[in-house]
């Protein structure tokens, strides 16, 4: 189960926390090769320690989490997510909305809110509600 | 005073308070101990009705519906918010001239640094936990579809511990008129001994050191047990009381920065906690964990910071959580990137536990360790810059509407961006001992807590205004709040930037005798960035009046989405609950009155709102 929801969707997704793990991955290359102050058992083993463990929890964190929100979307798009009606996302779902549309967009992409909302006929509404704002200003009591 | 008076009095007092027990028993007519026998009937499970909760004060005495929990946070966090707000108005009054002049008569540079401390500890302690925890509380269960917290009670101790808290942080002012020898502390938030450990009632390093300082070291570990079990309680009720469809991968954005928040918090403030026991035995009990010839007083800035630098994001994720959860309701379009946000969230709460020693670059640090420190320090910027241009892409080529809310969320990211980015600069080693210790550095963390921090408070306050009252509050006034804001803070904390480069020093109730920079270049910033300071309370005080006055007298809504959100597919599950009590106070009576109040259809709301009407 874990290996199949790290496919190249969830890959992707994780590219974020890739980077500063990368940077981590840089200094620690840095401190190994250039080391100006020199040696010291503690502190040159605190320096690597810092770095080092951050990177790790990192990973560990990373890695936990994808599993969790991959494995939970496959969930999702077994049952809520193919039973979407056209043109919006089932009340209450909001999350959804949000969560999914990324990985969904290649299938459904008419289904997204995002869309809907760049449509044209959308765009008349746009003032609404504060477009009233100067109407309704001067409800002060 | 003999053994037997103090017996009688003893007994005399648990007389009084059993007395006083019986009372709020009978009074209240508290009948159920259910976790919704505060009403809080949520969605279509309206096993519990409103009935049940009593009335008046004893409501809110003895509440654990966590809505009413939120509403008490909120009013709690505006009243330190006022406080604090007010002791930055006299610090900025006092700096508009080299000497002391504007506090001289008020106890001069003594007075200048107990306000400096409690500006700090307020806001950071009494206005910012507690307004995030405003909106966790209320909105949280709502979110995820969940009956109520899981701890229900925990929740309301939670609360009711932050009102004494807040009573003993600020006891030296109260008590300075009575009593000689106690005096507000002048610590600084950072509490750093060991001035903290020694300085007396008038501010010497010598003598009896001062209780007042001792009350504020209560009161801020009585303020981190609140946070702690408040934070308990959100991550027990998002891993367990979500609702059915709500999984992982669609829980909101709020719901997943608040439960790495509240994680934080669990790793975070028992370290606060314990520095603060330390620092208490070693003013009471001449222990030396913090001495110079015992543990040293790098031993408390380790433990300290390692506590204070997640702090900062505990401040500022529910808040990125709020711009990401509001920007797409007001641009027609869904988040860009939803998954992105969540991993970078999880990734600064990783990273954020790896920075703490760069509050410490210049105290002699070995250099190998500050070189380390300055690497998770600059990679941490990357999941703060990916959110940011996730806002910024989320409103690309969107359908814009400018409301409050909306505004405060744009002004965020502004804001964000200017006190981002002079952070990165400050995780550099070379340009912190340069700027370490100037207002540059207050320049830069201002941007963050009030231009960022504050912003998405205002922009949730806004756009939740309409649930909570049943109103919609004064829109002219809150664009006026909001650019008074943009423009003050603006100038305000531009101007200590520049302070910064021109090396003014942090902390100074006076700089006439400083020589860093020229005295009229000083001069000048400062007294520009006290009129930012005056245009941002104009700003708050119309805010102050907005709020209470909508609440009171606002127009009722007409109906369930104020914010158009059905139109655009942004109807989520808060406004599907508010719409949902809406129709429940309908036939529950209301249908004389086609406005209802909101808040659970409380009767006595509804009756305000009939009289509110019947005025107009």
């Amino acid at each position: 189960m874990a290996s199949s929801v790290f496919d190249r969707e969830t890959m992707l997704d994780l590219l974020v926390n890739v980077i500063p793990l990368a940077i981590l991955l840089f200094f620690i290359g840095v401190f190994a090769v250039a080391n100006p102050f020199g040696g010291n058992p503690v502190y040159t083993y605190l320096q690597f320690a810092i770095v080092g463990l951050t990177f790790v929890l990192l990973l560990i964190l990373t890695y936990f989490s994808a599993r969790a929100v991959a494995t939970d979307e496959r969930r999702i798009e077994g049952t809520i997510w193919e039973e979407l009606p056209p043109g919006g996302v089932p009340t209450g779902a909001e999350g959804a909305g949000e969560a999914l549309p990324d990985d969904e967009s290649d299938t459904s992409e008419t289904e997204l809110p995002a869309d809907e909302a760049e449509s044209t006929e959308g765009a008349e509404s746009a003032a609404s509600p504060e477009g009233a704002d100067g109407d309704d200003a001067d409800d002060e009591a | 005073m003999a053994i037997g008076d103090q017996i009688i009095l003893t007994v005399l007092m648990g007389v009084f308070l059993l007395g006083v027990v019986a009372w709020l028993s009978r009074v209240g007519a508290l009948r159920s101990t259910s976790s919704l026998s505060g009403g809080g009937a949520v969605g279509e499970e309206s096993g519990y009705t409103h009935e049940e909760k009593p009335g008046g004060i004893i409501r809110w005495l003895t509440t654990v519906d966590h809505k009413d929990i939120g509403i008490l946070y909120g009013v709690y966090a505006v009243v330190a918010f006022a406080w604090g707000g007010l002791a930055a108005f006299l610090i900025r009054a006092e700096l508009t001239t080299p000497g002391v002049d504007v506090l001289s008569g008020l106890g001069g540079a003594n007075t200048y640094n107990a306000l400096l401390t409690s500006h700090g500890i307020t806001m950071l302690f009494l206005f910012g936990t507690p307004i995030i925890a405003a909106f966790g509380n209320y909105f949280i269960p709502l979110l995820i579809d969940a009956d109520d917290m899981a701890f229900p009670r925990i929740n309301a101790i939670a609360f009711w511990m932050l009102p004494p808290a807040a009573l003993l942080i600020w006891a030296g002012f109260f008590l300075n008129p009575f009593m000689e020898g106690i005096a507000a502390a002048k610590t600084s938030w950072v509490m750093y001994p060991p001035i903290s450990a020694q300085q007396t009632a008038a501010g010497a390093t010598s003598g009896v050191p001062n209780p007042g300082t001792d009350l504020m070291l209560l009161g801020l570990h009585l303020s981190g047990v609140s946070a702690t079990m408040g934070a308990i309680n959100f991550i027990a009720t998002i891993f367990t009381e979500r609702g059915d469809d709500v999984g992982w991968a669609n829980l909101d954005i709020f719901s997943w920065t608040m439960l790495t928040q509240s994680s934080l918090i669990l790793f975070a403030f028992p370290l606060l906690g314990s520095a603060l026991i330390m620092l208490l035995l070693d003013r009471n009990f001449a222990t030396t964990f913090f001495t110079v010839e015992g543990g040293s007083p790098i031993l408390y800035q380790h433990l300290f910071w390692f506590f204070g630098h997640p702090e900062v994001y505990i401040l500022v994720l529910p808040p990125m959580g709020i711009v990401s959860y509001l920007l797409p309701r007001f641009s027609g379009r869904k988040l860009f990137g939803f998954k992105f946000v969540v991993y970078s969230t999880l990734a600064i709460g990783v990273l954020s536990f790896g920075v703490w020693a760069h509050h410490m670059f210049t105290s002699g640090i070995d250099p190998r360790i500050r070189a380390s420190f300055m690497a998770v320090s600059l990679a941490i910027a990357i999941p703060s810059a990916v959110k940011t241009f996730n806002w910024i892409t989320t409103m690309w080529n969107g359908r814009l509407r400018l409301t409050t809310p909306m505004l405060f969320c744009i002004g965020f990211i502004s804001n964000f961006i200017l006190g981002g980015v002079t952070g990165v600069f400050l995780a550099a080693v070379p340009v912190d001992l340069v700027l370490h210790d100037t207002y540059y550095v207050v320049g830069h963390f201002h941007y963050i807590v009030m231009g960022a921090i504050g912003f998405a408070a205002f922009a949730a306050i806004y756009y939740w205004f309409p649930i909570v009252t049943g109103r919609m509050y004064q829109r002219t006034l809150a664009k006026w709040h909001f650019w008074l804001s943009m423009i003050g803070t603006n100038i305000t904390f531009f101007a200590m930037i520049l302070l910064g480069y021109g090396g003014m020093p942090r902390r100074y109730a006076s700089y006439n005798a400083i020589s860093v920079g020229p005295l009229q270049y000083l001069t000048n910033l400062h007294v520009i960035a006290s009129i930012g300071a005056v245009i941002l309370l104009i700003g708050q005080v119309i805010w102050l009046w907005n709020m209470a006055n909508s609440y009171l007298e606002g127009r009722p809504l007409e109906g369930a989405d104020p914010w158009n959100l059905k139109e655009d597919g942004m109807w989520t599950r808060e406004w599907e609950w508010y719409e949902s009590q809406r129709e429940t106070a309908l036939t529950d009576g209301g249908e004389e009155d086609e406005e209802i109040v909101a808040d659970g259809g409380e009767p006595s709301e509804m009756s305000a709102a009939d009289e509110a009407e019947s005025d107009e």
